[in-house]
């Protein structure tokens, strides 16, 4: 099945049950809801696994009550929020927490992490030495020594590529990138 | 006024431009289109540092978890129409299930046995019967139905 499906077409298979269609779902939106556990809400990576399962499977279950009138990703992010809020509350229950709703802090972090993604899904239509060199520095948190050193070129090279694919990928995610 | 390249604030934005940011920094002061295009870039910068790439077992777990749904649903619609199925259940249900490539938990073999073995006529009923015990067992599955809302 094509990757590049939008969300509406995978919707429809994946409420068919396709089991393909699922596939690109949950590949196009783990790293989203694993970043919505780990950065907005502080919680820990191994239990943020937990977090994007249940994310998930609450989609599953509630799929077929998805009406379209929002964006899909928008709706994710709501069950996801609702599975981290749920997760905290559980593992603080001996300090019972009272949110239901995210934080001013945790609402900033969540409107970087839909920039992030929309960044994350321009960094894949950048050419190959753009991508690789992007997703070196920020994904993998690499030094331009450990990136040069990687990529046999100067540590300059490095920083001019860099400077350079970045203005690349601002014109690739268009009005996404402001 | 001579604008910095767009490659030169791109540079700064992201702390790479050592040699020239006093030059970039003194242009900002008085032009507002750069610095707000400098400040497009801090912020994508920002965003960029904030994503966090889920190891390639985290996907692949959700998917399985979801797989395993999905045969369930399509078993349990065999179940409710096909009395045989029904009666191979009740006397073999990690053999069905294996064959529908459903993970055998404890509590689906338990479920599935009574399920198996309950009288035809308890599968005839309405839809709503049905649904209510198509959901007993699903709260039997890891994740269990809660609604969107839980």
């Amino acid at each position: 099945m094509s990757v590049s499906l939008q969300d509406d077409a995978l919707i429809a298979r994946a409420l068919e049950h396709d089991e393909d269609a699922w596939r690109v779902l949950v590949d196009r939106y783990t790293s989203y809801i694993y970043t919505i556990a780990l950065r907005a809400f502080g919680i820990s990576s191994e239990d943020a696994r937990e977090v994007v399962q249940d994310s998930f499977l609450r989609l599953f279950a509630g799929l077929p009550g998805y009406r379209g009138t929002g964006s899909f990703r928008s709706w994710l992010r709501q069950i996801a929020v609702n599975c981290c809020l749920a997760h905290l509350r559980q593992r603080h229950s001996a300090e019972p927490l009272d949110e239901t709703v995210p934080d001013p802090a945790q609402q900033e972090s969540l409107e970087r992490i839909e920039r992030g993604f929309v960044l994350r899904a321009a960094v894949q239509n950048l050419d190959e030495p753009c991508r690789v060199v992007v997703s070196m520095f920020f994904f993998e948190e690499r030094s331009y020594r450990e990136i040069a050193a990687s990529l046999g070129i100067p540590e300059g090279t490095v920083a001019s590529r860099l400077a350079r694919c970045v203005v690349k990928l601002r014109t690739a995610a268009g009005e996404g990138f402001s | 006024m001579t604008h910095p390249t767009e490659d030169a604030l791109a540079a700064y934005a992201l702390g790479l431009a050592e040699g020239r940011s006093q030059d970039v920094t003194e242009h900002l002061a008085s032009c507002t289109q750069c610095d707000r295009l400098v400040s497009e870039y801090r912020d994508a910068r920002a965003a960029l540092y904030d994503w966090r790439e889920a190891p390639g077992d985290v996907a692949r777990d959700a998917h399985g978890a979801i797989v395993q749904r999905i045969r369930l649903h399509r078993l349990l619609h065999q179940l409710f129409v096909d009395g045989d199925l029904r009666r191979r259940a009740g006397e073999d249900p990690a053999r069905v299930l294996a064959a529908h490539g459903i993970a055998p938990t404890p509590a689906l073999l338990a479920a599935f046995k009574e399920l198996g073995t309950a009288d035809t006529a308890q599968f005839s009923g309405e839809l709503d019967e049905r649904l209510t015990k198509w959901r007993r067992i699903l709260e039997f599955f890891p994740g269990g139905p809660p609604g969107i809302g839980n």
